[in-house]
């Protein structure tokens, strides 16, 4: 005998398939954004570990004594930008703009500074300067997600900012040298 | 005693009667009966003492028995043995299956195809933005107003630092011809445009 309802409950589960294949199929990528305030007052490391930022970015000529860790989020950018509310009064505005061939562009935009392009990598962090604050520079770090590497371990782990700055190396001819002071 | 032919037919009646259990009519004609019958009224007096008797031994008897867990003790002897959980949830799955075919069959097809979908979205390996290696700066641009210019510094495996410079730490090429300079505040400028170093006036810690 035909179900009545049965055609009902059919239009049901194909609608919700539809919704979630839609919401799957929206452009999105999961980054994580942490906050430095990097100084010259005191010699505080906070977390200890970055005490490997602090080691590369002098190798790379930056003589800051203290790096503090001010905030950390782990972040979903869609293409509507996603804000950052930064201790200088300056916003860090980090948006997807664009995802071609699995790759996403963002774009990291502290207001009234600068903005950066970038696309994303499994391995590789940027440290975007973002002006100063109470007598230091703050730097925001933008990494992959933790939560983006499980399944591509041989290629590197999830590393956070102070981990990924290790790898810095100082032989690069190509590089920008800025000695210490 | 109780020759009366009229009072036989009233003897069946009496105890009703007593208890309340006639009908208005019937309970009417007893007691006309009763007003005029000597012999049915002592029987009647003989079964309300005999009923208070008994009554009165019930109370005696009900006030002396243990009642602070009789409702506990008669439901745990009425309630049924509770089966464990996996024959219930076969008896409830039987069941479904039994009355309620239809929706179990769209429920089964639904949650296959959701299972088909979610594995489908997991074998795609590479989380959604990271297909490439390695993180790479495209490019970079100063707010004019700021009157500071970019200096990139690539790293291995991607890293790249991002550092503001004031005018006054204005790059120079170290190649000239190249046209690399990063000095155009305001302009795009790639973090590969080449060799560069900083000038003798470098920022100090990062001073901008």
């Amino acid at each position: 005998m035909r179900n009545p309802g049965g055609s009902r409950r059919a239009i049901g589960v194909m609608v919700l398939l539809t919704s979630f294949a839609t919401f799957a199929a929206e452009p999105k990528v999961r980054v994580t954004a942490e906050v430095i305030l990097a100084s010259n007052q005191g010699n505080t490391i906070d977390p200890p570990g970055l005490v490997r930022m602090k080691n590369q970015f002098s190798q790379k000529g930056f003589a800051f004594s203290s790096y503090r860790r001010l905030s950390s989020e782990k972040l979903v950018l869609v293409r509507k930008g996603v804000e950052i509310k930064l201790p200088n009064l300056r916003t860090a505005t980090l948006r997807l703009e664009d995802m071609k061939g699995g790759t996403a562009t963002v774009k990291v935009e502290i207001s009234g500074l600068a903005s950066t392009t970038l696309t994303l990598g499994r391995e590789g962090s940027l440290f975007q300067h973002a002006g100063d604050h109470e007598g230091g520079q703050l730097i925001l770090v933008l990494s992959p997600d933790r939560g983006t590497q499980p399944r591509r371990t041989a290629l590197g782990t999830p590393r956070p900012a102070e981990v990924l700055a290790r790898e810095f190396g100082g032989g690069d001819a190509g590089d920008l040298v800025a000695p210490s002071p | 005693m109780l020759l009366n032919p009229v009072c036989r037919t009233f003897i069946s009646k009496l105890s009703p009667f007593i208890d309340g259990e006639l009908r208005a009519a019937e309970r009417v004609q007893v007691e006309s009966h009763l007003a005029g019958c000597a012999d049915c009224t002592r029987l009647v007096a003989g079964l309300r003492a005999e009923s208070a008797l008994i009554r009165d031994g019930l109370e005696l008897l009900a006030a002396d028995a243990d009642l602070r867990d009789f409702s506990a003790s008669v439901m745990a002897r009425i309630a049924p043995a509770r089966p464990p959980l996996f024959e219930r949830w076969g008896v409830s799955l039987r069941e479904l299956f039994t009355y309620r075919r239809g929706m179990m069959v769209s429920l089964a097809g639904a949650a296959a195809a959701m299972l088909v979908f979610a594995s489908v979205l997991l074998r795609s390996g590479t989380p959604d933005g990271y297909a490439s290696a390695t993180m790479a700066v495209q490019a970079v641009s100063t707010d004019p107003e700021a009157h500071v210019a970019p200096v990139v510094m690539s790293g291995e495996k991607g890293n790249a630092i991002i550092w503001l410079v004031s005018h006054k730490h204005v790059i120079e090429d170290t190649e000239p011809g190249q046209g690399n300079q990063v000095e155009d505040v305001g302009k795009e400028a790639r973090p590969d445009q080449g060799k560069t170093k900083m000038n003798q006036d470098r920022p100090r810690g990062g001073e901008l």
